[in-house]
Parts: C-alpha cells; structure tokens; sequence
C-alpha cells in the first residue's frame, strides 16, 4: 500500500541531514535549530555519554523509532557502549548503572512523566550528584530533544510526517540497532555531532526521502 | 520555589546557563517570528499547552496579545464562536500532539495544512516543541516565567 509523506523535505540536498529534512522547509527557524542543536552536544558540561543517554532515555518515552536508532559519534567516542544503551531501555534501569546514571534517567522519567510531581528525595539527590551547570544542561537538552523528538519524523508512533499503511513491515519497537551495521553520517556542510544510523530504519522511517541513508550508505563502515 | 538557585525565576535559571539557554531562546523567539502562522494563533496554542499542564504562571504569561474573550474562552474552544477555522484546527492539533502525538490523524494534520500549508504545519509542530519544553521545565523546576506569580510547590 503506497504511503504519503505529510510533509515533503525540500528539493535542494545541502548534505546536512537537518536541512535536507521538512525542517528545512522553514527556513526562518533552521539556524537556530542548528545552533541550539549543536550547543546541547558542544557547549554544556556533561560528557557527550550522558548527553546520549538521555536523550536515548527520552526516546523511548517519546516512541520514535529513528530517535532510538541513531547514536552521536560523540557519544561513542566519550565511550558510550551499547551494553551501557541496553541498560536503560527496560523500564526499571538495571541495577548496574551508577548512581549517578539512575539519578539521570530518573530526571528525564520525571520530566516526561510529572513535570510537577518531583519529589524531596529526588531533588536532594540530584543536587548532591549534580553540579547547577550540569543541572541546567541536563534540563536543557532534555527540554530540546523531547520536542524534537515529537517533531521528528518517527511515523511509528509521532506519525507527524506521514501515515502507516496497515502490515507495512517496520522493526519491532523494543529492537535497537544493529552496531554492527552503524555507519558514519559524514554529509558536508554538517554543523552538528555526527550520527550514527543504525541499518534499518532510516529509508522506511527517516527523513521523508532517506535521504540520510543514502549519506551513510556512502560512508565507510566505522 | 525552585530547587536548583533558591530566589531566582525561570528566566534567571534559563541565564545561569546562557550557551545553551541563548539558542534555545532563539529558536523560542523566532517561531513568533514566521510568516507561515499568525502570533496569535500560536499564541493561543501555547496557552491551551498552559492549561493542558496545569501551569498558571504559564497561562498568565503573554507573549503576543490574543484577546480577552478568546483567552477567556479558550478552554472551551471546541463550543467558542470567537475562533477562526485557522484557529480551530490549530488548537486540535495542539491537543493531540500534547496528550500522545502517535494519535494525530492525517484528517487533523490536513486541516492544519489546509489553512497554513506544509510549511505552518513543520512551524507549529516547531513551536509546540518549545512552548511544551519550556513549560515543563518551569514546573520541572518550580520556577515561574518572569514577572508572573511562582508554580505551587
């Protein structure tokens, strides 16, 4: 069954995967997009792994199948492993993440959860874990990817972009990617972290036209 | 009262940390900014996310001027004679996306697209990303927009 886009990226391929997306049909909201996109990875002091974990935590809260697959280099250069990934997907955390990591993904559970329900407890421990700064950067880029998530293109669940035809093969919503199939987004002109895209996912539920596969597929394997 | 710098507002906190808090502002700023959706009518939006979270400090805030009767009756849209169509299938949109945007059907998103095309459409969902961040993260806080009275605690 044919599928329709929601929305149509534009006609240019600038090499940037935000800019070749329907992002890019706005364009009085791009650069600031980038900006902010490129700060929450680059100008804050949490390491570049915990940036990723969060956002990874988000995700799954949000449901969008691209945001889970994709890592940031990075994040994988700062020593992000997928064992450390597979840790926070379950909705328990497991008990081998540090104290710290718990404390994190608490934070984004609150925020994607009850915003105004936080606890005493949860308040103290995060201050005693947390610098102010590290507190206002993990607020922060939590506050961005969530809403980037929900805008993303991720049919399977924020079907924004597009509808799902009925029986339309998709991967199941609990798979993560496989690691040994990442690839490099190397597009030029990048102005933000690379990602990392998982071998499934991205031509079926990416960016309207794939085209951040077709960028990747051009990469050599990392 | 916020639990991170005792004393200090949303707009304050947002200050303590401004690479990062700067182009979030920005992009904040600039979707009032575009041509593709009227102020008021995003504005509106942003309001009906106020009252879907509960943030009164939220709600008192004005970014734009919207009119007193439709502020008044927002609430109520859906039986509100004071709302455009443009309106209207903004507002409905807004809701869906805010309570589980996997929800939004393609009627919904072309009734958007109908009054403000493909490029209101990314617009909105645009700014519906930041006025909801923004929104939680007062109440994540317990900080208050500048200027308006402080969260319950």
């Amino acid at each position: 069954m044919p599928v329709s886009a929601r929305v149509q990226p534009p006609a240019g391929n600038s090499g940037n995967v935000i800019r070749d997306s329907a992002l890019g049909i706005v364009p009085g909201t791009l650069e600031p997009y980038l900006a902010l996109n490129a700060a929450v990875w680059d100008a804050g002091p949490l390491p570049a792994a915990e940036v990723e974990l969060a956002r990874l935590r988000n995700a799954r809260h949000t449901g969008c199948v691209m945001c889970q697959a994709v890592r940031y280099d990075v994040a994988i250069n700062d020593g992000l492993t997928e064992e450390k990934v597979q840790m926070i997907r379950a909705n328990e955390p497991d008990a081998e993440l540090s104290p710290r990591e718990r404390l994190l993904v608490a934070f984004v559970d609150q925020y994607n959860l009850d915003p105004a329900g936080m606890n005493d407890a949860l308040r103290s421990a995060l201050r005693n874990q947390f610098s102010e700064a590290e507190l206002l950067h993990l607020s922060l880029l939590v506050a961005w990817f969530n809403g980037s998530s929900r805008w993303a293109a991720c049919p399977r669940r924020c079907r924004v972009w597009r509808s799902v035809s009925p029986g339309e093969s998709r991967p199941p919503r609990s798979a993560g990617p496989d690691v040994s199939q990442l690839t490099c987004y190397r597009g030029s002109g990048r102005t933000s972290p690379g990602l990392l895209l998982a071998g499934w996912g991205c031509d079926t539920w990416g960016t309207g036209r794939g085209r951040a596969c077709s960028h990747a597929a051009r990469c050599a394997p990392r | 009262m916020n639990w991170i710098v005792e004393g200090l507002d949303r707009e304050q906190l947002l200050d303590r940390l401004p690479a990062i808090s700067g182009p979030f502002r920005e992009l904040y700023q600039s979707v009032y900014r575009l041509p593709q959706v009227a102020p008021e009518t995003l504005e509106l939006c942003r309001l009906r996310l106020a009252q879907l979270h509960h943030s009164d400090a939220d709600f008192a805030l004005q970014e734009v001027p919207v009119s007193a009767e439709r502020r008044a009756q927002l609430q109520d849209w859906p039986r509100a004679s004071v709302f455009t169509d443009e309106q209207r299938a903004c507002l409905e949109f807004t809701e869906v996306h805010a309570m589980d945007c996997g929800a939004i059907t393609d009627a919904q998103a072309d009734a958007v697209k109908a009054h403000i095309g493909e490029d209101g459409l990314v617009a909105l969902l645009q700014a519906l990303g930041v006025f909801d961040g923004l929104i939680r993260l007062g109440l994540l806080w317990q900080a208050a927009p500048a200027g308006v009275h402080q969260h319950a605690s």
